[in-house]
């Protein structure tokens, strides 16, 4: 089946990915996002609960010339020209929210973060939820839930490729019985539990134990899957 | 009030419906996608699927004493566009946090383009399908009262140079290309070659705000006339007095209490993107859009009947807008110019002003006789985009305020 109809769920709405990304704690990241078409900022901001935006300077020469306070990161397209991305649904770009979001463009001649510090690590979220995303693939449903968020999310991967992100209605909160998710779904799910938000250097480690403890629930009515 | 049926369990669909009435609502926004209805090419399911049977949910919803309003098109949804189009050769651009409906910087990414023949065939046959629908279920005898169209996507279509027709509308707009070639000293042989990403590259680094509107003339254009294809349709006829196909005004005011010419920019919503021709863009446009940016983020500027307004325009304004000020000073307006008066239309005619008058506080007055009372404000001299650009732009706003 080619989207996830049979689950019906709502697709993440821009409130959910902000309340997701403050569960994980990652709002409390500070860094500067700037976007630039050659010498000319196109826009900059303070990610954080309430954006800041600044309107100054107008140049990426004068920002250079200036003490950096904060982290920055900056998306470059080319000179004369806006950057062209594929349509393709790409994990980081589902779940998170702008301007985190542009982070999937990490190690990509467009992005460039300073200091190196910062870079390094940023790559080592990036790889974790690169690995969440691998183990996902091995399953067509998984469920997500986040302590401290109202939420479950739910994954939905078809021959391991991400198709879609969005919500269940009824499984907010869980089943007790995770094997209950197997016959909600009536395939293969993978079941991942995340405790809440951690410090920005620690959530690498913690996705990892999360994938390390997550659980993958098969159905027992067979006949369910296939449509009988 | 928004309903996606498409989220919810069919089974669901009338519990769902049950809420929103006794929510207090009485007529709920529906979104009826291509995508989702016609996910194999030439099948269109309307009844097999459970979750797509329209008729079912437009029974529910009239059983639930509710009325109903259609949105057709293309808003941002996982299904708006049929998978199978994917791969067609010709490609429209367009800024990707208009195709997901959530800010993704100024990236832009490819979908369908809306002249590709298999698209028209698609799009207008799954269009007559819907109609069948709507003209059984239309208002009183059945719940809908409005269908409306959402083209926004395509509206921003920085690629139209895809369509075979480009060329034809440019050429109606100038008709002959020795007059084309005066406006933006050029030595272009025929339209076909001004139509494409080279030649609009070109017309931007000779003349970015004239090149900004031809581009965004001929697209107006050629989008109206997909839409009067969809009016010619046999089925549309029987529906015609619900249908509301929306228009473009992409140049124009950007909101009350100031004008600006939004001809360099992409209007997304509350936000603005540069305008990027085939994905060229300009240095005039991404001033323009930090300018705007300016404006939506110092929203104070703005106030519900201001005796004084601010026009922020460059040298060029259209003939259209420019009218348009001029019935606005007849209501006792003051118009305020921090950036100086707009000289030239679309058509590089000449505006004609009358002197100005010094006045105290660095501004010049003008007046005539057919404005009454109104007058016209200078700053003198006009700003100009240098280093300390946004410093002299929140003194204009502070001086606006004032005024006020």
């Amino acid at each position: 089946m080619r989207t996830l109809s049979k689950y019906f769920t709502s697709s993440l709405t821009s409130e959910e990915r902000e309340s997701l990304f403050n569960s994980l704690g990652l709002a409390e990241l500070e860094y500067e996002f700037v976007e630039c078409a050659g010498n000319a900022i196109l826009s900059r901001c303070k990610p954080g609960i309430k954006k800041e935006v600044f309107l100054e300077p107008a140049l990426l020469s004068e920002l250079l010339a200036q003490p950096q306070q904060y982290p920055r990161v900056f998306f470059r397209h080319p000179p004369g020209h806006l950057s062209i991305e594929a349509p393709c649904p790409s994990f980081w770009n589902q779940i998170f929210p702008f301007p985190f979001c542009m982070l999937r463009f990490l190690n990509t001649e467009v992005l460039e973060v300073s200091p190196a510090s910062f870079h390094d690590q940023l790559c080592g979220l990036r790889d974790a939820f690169l690995a969440l995303e691998m183990k996902m693939a091995e399953s067509e449903a998984n469920v997500l839930s986040v302590k401290g968020l109202n939420l479950v999310l739910v994954f939905h991967f078809v021959r391991r490729k991400l198709i879609r992100v969005g919500v269940h209605p009824g499984l907010s909160p869980l089943p007790e019985e995770p094997k209950a998710l197997g016959e909600i779904f009536g395939t293969k799910v993978g079941l991942f539990c995340l405790h809440g938000a951690v410090p920005f250097p620690q959530m690498k480690d913690a996705i990892t134990e999360m994938i390390a403890h997550s659980l993958l629930i098969t159905p027992q009515n067979r006949f369910r899957e296939i449509g009988l | 009030m928004k309903f996606d049926y498409l989220d919810e369990a069919p089974s669901q669909w009338g519990e769902c419906l049950a809420k929103i009435r006794q929510a207090g609502h009485a007529c709920i926004e529906l979104t009826v996608l291509w995508g989702a209805h016609e996910q194999t090419r030439g099948i269109r399911d309307f009844t097999k699927s459970s979750r797509l049977r329209l008729e079912k949910l437009f029974k529910e919803v009239q059983q639930k004493g509710l009325s109903l309003e259609l949105t057709l098109g293309f808003p941002p949804h996982n299904e708006t566009f049929p998978s199978w189009l994917m791969g067609e050769k010709r490609q429209a651009l367009v800024p990707l946090s208009l195709k997901e409906g959530r800010p993704q910087g100024a990236l832009l990414t490819w979908i369908p383009f809306l002249s590709e023949e298999n698209f028209q065939e698609g799009f207008l046959g799954f269009l007559s399908d819907v109609f069948t629908f709507v003209d059984l279920y239309r208002f009183p005898q059945g719940p809908i009262k409005r269908v409306l169209f959402d083209f926004a996507v395509y509206e921003a279509n920085v690629n139209h140079f895809e369509d075979a027709d480009f060329g034809r509308a440019l050429e109606e707009r100038y008709l002959s290309i020795d007059r084309l070639n005066a406006n933006y000293q050029t030595l272009f042989k025929n339209f076909q070659s001004v139509a494409s990403k080279q030649g609009f590259k070109v017309l931007c680094d000779k003349r970015p705000w004239l090149a900004a509107y031809d581009y965004k003339w001929v697209r107006n254009r050629l989008l109206s006339q997909f839409r009067e294809c969809i009016a010619r349709l046999e089925r549309t006829q029987a529906v015609l007095d619900l249908v509301e196909m929306g228009g473009n005004g992409n140049t124009g005011t950007y909101a009350g209490g100031v004008i600006a010419d939004t001809t360099l920019v992409e209007r997304i919503g509350n936000a603005v993107l540069p305008l990027a021709i085939g994905g060229y863009v300009t240095s005039a446009s991404i001033r323009a859009c930090r300018l705007l940016e300016f404006l939506h983020h110092y929203a104070g500027i703005t106030s519900p009947a201001p005796s004084v307004q601010a026009v922020l325009c460059g040298r060029y304004l259209s003939r259209k807008d420019f009218d348009s000020l001029m019935e606005t000073l007849k209501t006792g307006v003051e118009l305020h110019f921090p950036f100086g008066l707009p000289q030239y239309d679309e058509h590089l005619s000449c505006y004609e002003w009358h002197a100005a008058r010094k006045e105290a506080q660095g501004l010049k007055r003008m007046i005539s006789d057919k404005w009454g009372k109104s007058a016209i404000w200078i700053s003198d001299p006009a700003l100009q985009e240098d280093d300390s650009f946004f410093h002299k732009l929140e003194n204009v706003r502070s001086y606006l305020m004032a005024r006020h």
